[in-house]
């Protein structure tokens, strides 16, 4: 019974904490632009998350190791640090996005300015990260996440043309006034929102910091593929919101309130209201694992004690490193820089630095000499090679694209 | 299984692993290997080493040459710390000591400098065969223990050799059933010409110059676990597991 609460507590935390400020954002703005024509990218970056997540958990879970202790052992010192940089760019843009996400989502209760609420909003996450126990912060955050639900609910409420939807989604029925240079750049924004690095940097230590062994690679892999997936069911009500509230209208979303604006269309006062909680909670949640990956990732690469199942002095230097990446996120967003903008960036920039992590975890997840009896099946070096493909187009792409469309203006 | 029990090497089994603690503490990683050189020649491995003196030129000799110069004054700028093979109680993923790891690093002792080298430095030197034809580059070192249980050591006992980049390999020269096939393919194209050099081969290393000068050419590249029995790797296998 408890293993069963055990499981059921975990997918629940894998649903709320799959949306994060890149995911409601993207979503948003793909549903107002392009309706649901963009709804296999999420299906695939979905699929895809899933396969990534669920070899590095079975790496971390066999061997104890978790991402970027295997990419300084596979790649050495000099790629591997050309790697962290990379990788902690882009999570540390995704880190000022969140607690940005966090101070937009409290604008809209308190009327307070964001950027006044900045500094008080990143105390509270270094104070999580300080003192709450690790499985405290996953859960709490991630059930509290699940009141995104209510994007489910509204899209039911608004009882839109569903043949139309789905027509759209399945022709990829692209509007007409929107080029295909467009689509290509949001399908590649929607990918990186979905597969964004830090989900599995959180996910591979979160294993580490759980203590998983081989025996609890069933629960790992349930997590996986049926939290994520529902997950992705998230980003699609709310991208189906979009497409059926901010469509018509024309609106293209620039602010969080007109994320949360077709819910409040739905379901009025109570609507928004759970809708914000679960759009706190969601950011809240997304800054506390962005903001550990940062440590957990440096920590990981010069091999300091990490983690938050031994004390904070036991860990002094990732402690330190948490201090201080939260003191950068509150020094980036008092110059008064939109969230909303970083979080763009971020989630191009995250499919960018995904290969950087992606080849070690698929490389070390066939290696016998960690893995044992464990290594990759047929399937999932199958489904392995395939994304290696998917997410070196991608990364490749990205750049150029935003460049070209300016970040799809 | 304690890898040194047993042949290894020196790259992909020992540097940048991660150090743990008697009490299951994270200590550091295994920057780069000490490399002491006898008189007839032998190469022995006899201490892990740790900090920015062996890591920092592993990054970048460029940035290693910075490093130095940042700090002129201190006479241990360029002596990184030391972990003997003594303190360490095995190795398998991971590095397992035998103490606690408060104090365990202690800085090189200068005094013996004359007969100490760096796998590191070894690493992407030249082999040069007979008939000055070039061989590759070392991608890694074969490393045996000795049989003196008392003063344990890591006898060099092959290079690596082939012309890629040291760890390049990622694993897959040494077992041909590691996937995914679009990757072990490639990789293993790409490394079709490295081979093995034994040690007693070695003519002469010139450690200046960065080159190896080697007596016959390249042999067979063997999977360091050939060595070991296949039922006995099973039976490994699952017991970690």
């Amino acid at each position: 019974m408890k293993k069963v609460f055990a499981v059921a507590l975990g997918i629940l935390t894998a649903i709320g904490g799959f949306v994060d400020i890149g995911d409601l954002v993207t979503n948003a703005q793909v549903g107002a632009r392009f309706g649901l024509s963009l709804a296999w990218v999420v299906l695939v970056g979905v699929l895809g998350i899933c396969v990534f997540a669920e070899m590095s958990g079975r790496v971390a879970a066999v061997s104890g190791r978790a991402t970027f202790d295997l990419v300084r052992e596979r790649l050495g010192p000099r790629m591997g640090l050309i790697n962290l940089l990379g990788s902690m760019a882009v999570t540390l843009l995704t880190f000022v996005a969140e607690i940005g996400g966090v101070a937009l989502s409290l604008e809209l209760v308190s009327s307070v300015n964001e950027v006044l609420l900045v500094p008080f909003i990143a105390f509270l996450v270094w104070a999580v990260l300080w003192r709450a126990r690790f499985t405290v912060m996953e859960n709490v955050l991630g059930l509290l996440g699940l009141a995104l639900i209510v994007y489910v609910v509204a899209l039911w409420k608004l009882g839109p043309d569903w043949s139309h939807l789905a027509h759209q989604w399945v022709t990829v029925d692209k509007p007409g006034d929107e080029t295909w240079l467009t689509w290509s750049y949001y399908a590649v924004a929607l990918f990186g929102a979905a597969l964004t690095p830090y989900e599995v940097f959180f996910f591979s230590s979160g294993g580490v910091e759980e203590k998983w062994g081989p025996k609890d690679i069933g629960t790992m892999r349930a997590n996986v593929f049926i939290g994520f997936p529902l997950g992705g069911l998230l980003s699609l009500a709310i991208a189906g919101c979009a497409a059926v509230v901010l469509g018509p209208l024309d609106i293209t979303v620039a602010s969080l309130g007109q994320v949360g604006l077709p819910v409040a269309i739905a379901l009025g006062k109570i609507g928004l209201a759970v809708a914000l909680v679960g759009f706190v909670a969601a950011t809240f949640g997304a800054a506390c694992e962005t903001g550990l990956s940062v440590g957990y990732s440096i920590a990981q690469y010069f091999g300091w004690q990490w983690g938050k199942y031994v004390r904070p002095n036991v860990a002094a230097r990732f402690h330190l490193v948490l201090v201080l990446s939260t003191l950068l996120a509150v020094g980036v967003l008092i110059t008064s820089v939109d969230p909303i903008l970083v979080t763009e960036a971020s989630v191009v920039f995250s499919a960018v630095a995904l290969p950087l992590t992606y080849f070690p975890i698929l490389v070390v997840a066939n290696d016998h000499d960690y893995m044992g009896p464990h290594v990759n099946g047929r399937l999932a070096n199958g489904l392995g090679t395939f994304y290696l493909l998917v997410i070196v187009i991608a990364a490749v792409a990205a750049v150029p694209l935003m460049v070209l469309t300016g970040m799809g203006s | 299984m304690n890898r040194l029990e047993r042949p290894l090497d020196g790259l992909l089994h020992l540097m940048d692993r991660q150090v743990i603690d008697s009490e299951d503490l994270l200590v550091c990683k295994c920057d780069d290997l000490e490399l002491e050189q006898h008189e007839d020649g032998t190469l022995t491995v006899t201490a892990l080493l740790v900090g920015a003196p062996v890591w920092v030129p592993r990054v970048s000799s460029w940035l290693g040459e910075r490093w130095r110069r940042l700090g002129g004054a201190q006479s241990d700028r360029q002596r990184p710390y030391r972990i003997d093979l003594a303190d360490i109680a095995q190795v398998s993923q991971e590095i397992h000591l035998r103490r606690e790891r408060d104090g365990v690093l202690r800085r090189q002792d200068p005094e013996r400098a004359s007969v100490r080298r760096l796998v590191d430095d070894l690493l992407g030197a030249d082999v040069v065969g007979p008939g000055d034809e070039h061989l590759g580059n070392v991608l890694d070192v074969r490393l045996a223990p000795t049989r003196d249980a008392r003063d344990p050591a890591l006898d060099l006992t092959g290079l690596l050799v082939g012309r890629g980049r040291p760890g390049s390999y990622l694993g897959y020269d040494r077992s041909d059933d590691q996937g995914p096939w679009l990757v072990r393919r490639i990789v293993r194209r790409l490394h079709r010409h490295s081979g093995m050099i034994s040690a007693t081969d070695i003519d002469e290393i010139d450690w200046d110059r960065g080159m190896v000068r080697a007596r016959t050419g390249l042999g067979e590249l063997t999977n360091v676990d050939a060595t070991v029995d296949p039922s006995e790797r099973d039976e490994l296998r699952h017991e970690r597991s």
